[in-house]
């Protein structure tokens, strides 16, 4: 049983990715009108405050206008400040990414003497191949030269920790003894908890943060995880080749972000993989290596001298779903090419008709499309551009337009 | 081909799904969808996909760029002043 934060705490939970952040950002957020009367503010607005964690460990989506995220971030941390609730709190995994410098500016923009920090931790095993499908779901935007299969990722993240050409954010993200080492030397070691996510006990997290909250256990509930499950292996390979095709042709970072990223790939993660349907295989190998790893990293979190909620010998002991290796040649199922060609279609064809709100960059198809609907939202009997009708016919228009608004003769 | 017919019958009914806000521009990415399948190797699924978003950048491309103000949006005041300016016609034959 963890104990409570006292109160006036402002709780930062910094994820990192794939450790359960989803599954506790929503369930507060679906509890979020509930917490009031226990003390607690979820802030942010929003189920995550994704533009202004980013822009706190000054990164930005590629779909947003430079600043936009720091105006976000400014907010946040105001809300946070300003809040007279008995327990403040902000999550977002994309706080992980901070380098240590920004770290320190996180702390002090929320309140150095009241933040505590929650970080929760998941076995290498089971990040991998779930890490590794979301980052072919941003390609486009992540630094992966080579464009490596799964085991080629593989062997370059575990067996070669220093490279920089592939997914250099894997290590800053999930070498999770130096993810704790920087954030307890800028907040203190005892006001930093470290919870570890059991796949076997999916309902603990939560529990977690309802005894750190001091909120009734139960109140927070698990929202349905298939709206968040990785992809099959079909279609993370067809993904791939898509993207391929997409960089070939240099289309552009926001409107991938805008149409693939938040619109088909949620789609395609819309349809019930059929039961045969192979999931994404981690070799064994690669556990072995990944559990080496995570011993290592279990001995340095002890040094710490942190508090942990949960078993943290699962780091370095824990298989993950699927081991085994991956078949050479693929066949993409018909329902899974329809769905992610007919999702695209959908969100391009949902594109309002209107300019791009501020803060928010536009790609250039999406621009295109926006212009397009605009043209054909003007109802066709007054589209006749003016410069290329004669006076007589302006006057006439003008003449027409009078008419109408006049009171019917008796 | 009977993967290719199969698969063309799927992609329909993906599309038949969907609630179009604009279902002009919904019918046309589909032919593109549905003119683009051929096989289920990854490559092949891809390219049904990308013919979709190429589809896209084809209807915005075949936009003719605006033409200055249409009647539509200009008010009564400003339809007089665009009447009574000094303007050459573009129409043809005056």
């Amino acid at each position: 049983m963890s104990e409570a934060f006292p109160d006036g705490t402002r709780l930062l939970h910094i994820g990192p990715h794939k450790t359960g952040t989803t599954s506790v950002q929503r369930a507060f957020w679906d509890s979020r009108e509930l917490l009031p009367e226990h003390g607690v503010l979820w802030a942010g607005g929003l189920a995550h405050p994704m533009s202004a964690a980013m822009a706190a460990a000054g990164n930005q989506l590629a779909t947003g206008e430079q600043g936009s995220g720091d105006e976000r971030w400014t907010e946040l941390a105001a809300e946070v400040r300003a809040s007279t609730a008995r327990m403040t709190v902000v999550s977002s995994e994309f706080f992980s990414d901070a380098p240590q410098e920004r770290v320190a500016q996180i702390v002090a923009a929320l309140g150095a003497d009241q933040t505590r920090v929650v970080i929760t931790l998941r076995p290498v095993t089971r990040i991998l191949a779930s890490q590794w499908q979301q980052y072919m779901q941003n390609q486009p935007m992540v630094k992966y030269i080579g464009n490596p299969g799964y085991e080629g990722w593989l062997d370059l993240v575990l067996n070669h920790p220093n490279q920089r050409e592939v997914s250099p954010s894997f290590w800053r993200r999930h070498r999770h003894d130096r993810l704790v080492e920087k954030w307890a030397e800028a907040i203190g070691p005892e006001r930093l908890v470290v919870v570890v996510v059991d796949d076997a006990r999916p309902r603990d997290v939560l529990t977690s943060f309802e005894q750190l909250t001091g909120l009734p256990v139960g109140l927070l509930q698990p929202r349905e995880a298939s709206a968040n499950r990785s992809l099959t292996l079909p279609e993370v390979t067809m993904l791939r080749a898509f993207n391929a095709g997409w960089m070939e042709r240099q289309w552009s970072a926001a409107d991938y972000t805008r149409y693939v990223r938040f619109g088909a790939v949620r789609e395609l993660m819309s349809r019930t993989p059929a039961p045969g349907e192979p999931p994404i295989r981690t070799p064994s190998w690669a556990v072995e290596r990944a559990n080496e790893i995570g011993a290592e990293m279990i001995a340095n979190i002890e040094r710490t001298g942190v508090r942990v909620d949960g078993d943290l010998a699962l780091l370095a002991s824990a298989e993950p779903r699927s081991v085994g290796d991956n078949p050479a040649v693929v066949d993409v199922p018909a329902d899974v090419v329809g769905r992610f060609a007919a999702g695209l279609a959908k969100v391009i064809a949902e594109t309002p008709a209107r300019p791009a709100p501020a803060g928010r960059k536009a790609g250039p198809l999406e621009t295109a499309v926006r212009i397009e609907k605009m043209r054909r939202a003007v109802p066709p009997g007054d589209a006749r551009p003016v410069a290329e009708l004669s006076r007589l016919d302006l006057l006439r228009a003008a003449a027409g337009r009078v008419r109408r608004r006049l009171p019917m003769a008796g | 081909m009977r993967t290719t017919d199969d698969l063309r019958e799927v992609i329909r009914a993906e599309f038949a799904r969907l609630d179009p806000v604009d279902p002009e521009l919904t019918r046309y990415l589909e032919e593109r969808a549905v003119g683009a399948a051929d096989g289920l190797d990854p490559a092949a699924g891809a390219a049904v996909a990308l013919a979709v978003v190429e589809g896209a950048h084809e209807v915005v491309a075949a936009t003719p760029p605006p033409a200055g103000p249409t009647v539509g949006e200009l008010s009564v005041r400003r339809l007089l002043a665009a009447a009574l300016r000094p303007r050459r016609t573009t129409r043809p034959g005056r």
